[in-house]
């Protein structure tokens, strides 16, 4: 070692200068990545933010480009609270969100363990038609699905509110049967060894490994189900049988543009879905990010 | 057949009685299996093509070959996890061929264990009998009883501390144990094991080994193992299946496979080192010799001159030279293994004891094989007893 300095140093060299320069350039990176998404954030928070603000100004501070109200009020909140429906609507809405998520999770998971475990000559064509059904717009399906519910007399009911709506759990399948087949077939052919029949292995073995993929498709297919707007538009004309986000339109129509009661009440029926949204973030990132088996 | 709880003081490990003792032991050869010209196609692929096979109940069967031999595959349509193309499946006085899954009176170790990671190992071991209780109110299971049976084969294997862990708090060994213990619980008369090893680091893997060799040794069930270890397969075995391209290349006991392989292949893989298989000049067989069978020659290559190789004459007419060089020299604990090369370009191996006096890589190389340590191949490879065919 010590014989050889001469040889040694020009490796040591450019040892020493290449991750030095290697890290200063991964910095510079980081710096510009958080610098663009930073932008994008504050992009998509800036209108959430400016109608919170607005919904506390005063009638005349509405169009203020102030972001804090001279005069900051309550009386929009008090207004949505008492002259609005606001609980009938954000119970219906619940009525309509948990029905649609509880209902496309029971047919996603149906289907995905069939896909997976009973490995149809169709399975195929069945995963080319969902796929296909993802790109298909919701708008186009609207006609015959309403002709549909009105045929059957579903107008301004909790069925005609869902059940249309399960139609579109083309993702939901898509995701549990990527998460299906992560399951190790060895789990499901020691539980057939052993003598399980296939609804003792989809109720002892798929659901509990399932478990947090299910929560998190729940809540992805809740939130959208939530924030719904046109179909029940068209399937309930009449407010009391109708959601929150159909409800908003009252403001608009009725009253005039009263635009801090509208903020107001949409602060009030968003409250729900942040709270869900809060809890069930870890999960819903854990399942798409890591959609592996620990 | 009854669970025997065995005292903890057991036979040597060594002693595992032979297939046929136990065979004969065993009441009725409820354990028996018979493979019956047995094909498995995927598409246009031959995995199994056409198996004849008697495994005898009560063996320690392991099933060897290298990756892509079939030998998973062969567990498929003797589990009932997949139907045989063609052929027949017998356990005991069953055809099994067409029986459902699960109903085979067969319990199966997988390679990954399979464990259920949301139950705890309590409720791994017990869930087959749990099922059971439910299909069949007649079988008298109950939650006491299940916990009951879960109790005594933890305790067969040690493990009645570890009921209340999940399978993600276990050591690899304890999830094998668990697996074992899940497929013993239901006393099946023909135990499958899947690599059963090969998920373990080397140290583990000798205790597990024995801790298999002893549960064998408890259960009285028929044991078929598979492995690519040709190792393991050697030292566990009471019957030994080699399985070369989906077929049988040779089935029998360990010593018939080691002592009298059928053809090149089977005596190139079992064993370890491997056989070094020569042409030989002025034979139209080539000859087999396993490394610790050759003698390495103080003078190297003054008895027999020119070639590589020749049948030696006079007092050494019965034996084969082989000369070479040395490339590398392999310690191997009782001494070394030396890798060489005739000047043909064939390598051999031949080990070299602790007492020898050391041959660097570099130096040439005689050894002597006695002719009764050799074995002859024709030119198809197969095994032929026509030693010393002059071409």
């Amino acid at each position: 070692m010590l014989s050889s300095p001469t040889i040694k140093r020009p490796v040591a060299e450019r040892h020493n200068a290449d991750p030095l320069r290697g890290k200063a350039r991964a910095r510079l990176g980081t710096v510009t990545w958080h610098a663009v998404l930073g932008g994008v954030a504050v992009l998509m928070l800036f209108p959430i933010a400016w109608a919170l603000l607005t919904s506390f100004k005063p009638d005349n501070e509405i169009y203020s480009l102030a972001p804090i109200a001279d005069n900051p009020t309550l009386e929009h909140y008090v207004y949505a609270v008492t002259k609005f429906p606001i609980a009938l609507l954000l119970g219906n809405t619940l009525i309509m969100a948990l029905g649609v998520a509880v209902g496309q999770i029971l047919i996603a998971v149906l289907a995905a363990f069939a896909l997976v475990y009973f490995r149809p000559a169709s399975r195929g064509v069945f995963t080319a038609l969902l796929a296909g059904a993802l790109v298909v717009p919701a708008q186009t399906l609207i006609i015959p699905q309403f002709l549909l519910t009105a045929r059957l007399g579903w107008q301004n009911t909790d069925i005609g509110l869902i059940v249309p709506q399960l139609g579109a759990c083309a993702l939901a399948v898509l995701l549990l049967v990527q998460h299906v087949q992560n399951i190790p077939a060895s789990q499901s052919n020691a539980a057939r060894l052993e003598g399980a029949q296939p609804h003792e292995i989809l109720f002892h073995i798929i659901l509990p490994a399932l478990r947090p993929a299910i929560s998190a498709v729940f809540i992805l297919v809740f939130i959208s189900t939530w924030n719904e707007y046109l179909w029940p538009l068209l399937v309930a004309g009449r407010l009391e049988d109708s959601v929150a986000q159909i409800g908003l339109n009252l403001f608009m129509t009725a009253e005039g543009n009263n635009y801090g009661g509208l903020l107001a009440a949409a602060a009030l029926t968003s409250i729900p879905i942040v709270i869900v949204y809060l809890f069930a973030s870890r999960r819903i990132t854990d399942a798409f990010l890591n959609s592996g088996v620990k | 057949m009854t669970q025997t709880s065995i005292p903890a003081t057991l036979a040597p490990l060594a002693a595992a009685p032979t297939s046929a003792t136990r065979a004969a032991a065993a009441a009725p050869q409820r354990g028996d299996i018979r493979l019956r010209n047995v094909t498995k196609k995927y598409g246009a692929t031959m995995a199994l093509d056409d198996i004849n096979l008697e495994i005898p109940s009560g063996s320690l069967t392991v099933i060897v070959g290298p990756s892509g031999c079939g030998k998973w595959t062969l567990l498929k349509p003797l589990s009932g996890l997949e139907q045989a193309t063609a052929g027949q499946v017998m356990i005991g006085d069953n055809n099994v061929t067409e029986y459902a899954v699960g109903t085979r009176d067969l319990g199966m170790v997988f390679q990954d264990y399979a464990l259920y990671p949301h139950m705890t190992v309590e409720r791994n071991i017990g869930f087959g009998l749990m099922l059971q209780s439910r299909h069949d109110r007649s079988a008298g299971l109950n939650a006491a009883i299940i916990r009951q049976r879960v109790l005594e084969v933890a305790r067969m294997l040690g493990m009645e501390d570890l009921l209340k862990r999940k399978p993600a708090q276990l050591s690899g060994g304890q999830r094998q144990r668990t697996a074992l213990a899940r497929a013993i619980i239901r006393r099946p008369s023909v135990l499958l094991l899947d690599e059963p090893l090969s998920a373990l680091d080397a140290q583990l893997r000798t205790s597990a080994r024995a801790e298999i060799l002893r549960l064998y040794q408890e259960i009285g069930s028929t044991l078929v193992l598979v492995t690519h270890d040709q190792a393991e397969a050697l030292s566990m075995a009471t019957h030994l299946v080699v399985l070369k391209d989906g077929r049988v290349a040779q089935s029998g006991t360990p010593e018939e496979l080691y002592q009298r392989p059928v053809n090149e292949f089977v005596a190139g893989f079992v064993g370890l080192p491997a056989m070094n298989i020569h042409a030989v000049p002025g034979l139209s067989n080539r000859v087999g010799w396993r490394p610790s069978d050759g003698l390495i020659l103080d003078d190297a290559g003054s008895d027999f001159g020119g070639g590589n190789m020749g049948r030696g004459t006079g007092s050494a007419a019965a034996s084969v030279t082989v000369t070479g060089v040395v490339e590398a020299s392999e310690f191997t604990g009782e001494g070394r293994l030396l890798l060489c090369r005739t000047m043909d370009g064939d390598r051999f191996s031949v080990a070299q004891p602790a007492t020898g006096h050391g041959l660097l890589p570099g130096a040439t190389i005689s050894v002597r094989i006695p002719h009764d340590r050799l074995h002859h191949f024709d030119i198809h490879g197969n095994r032929t007893e026509a030693s010393f065919v002059h071409a």
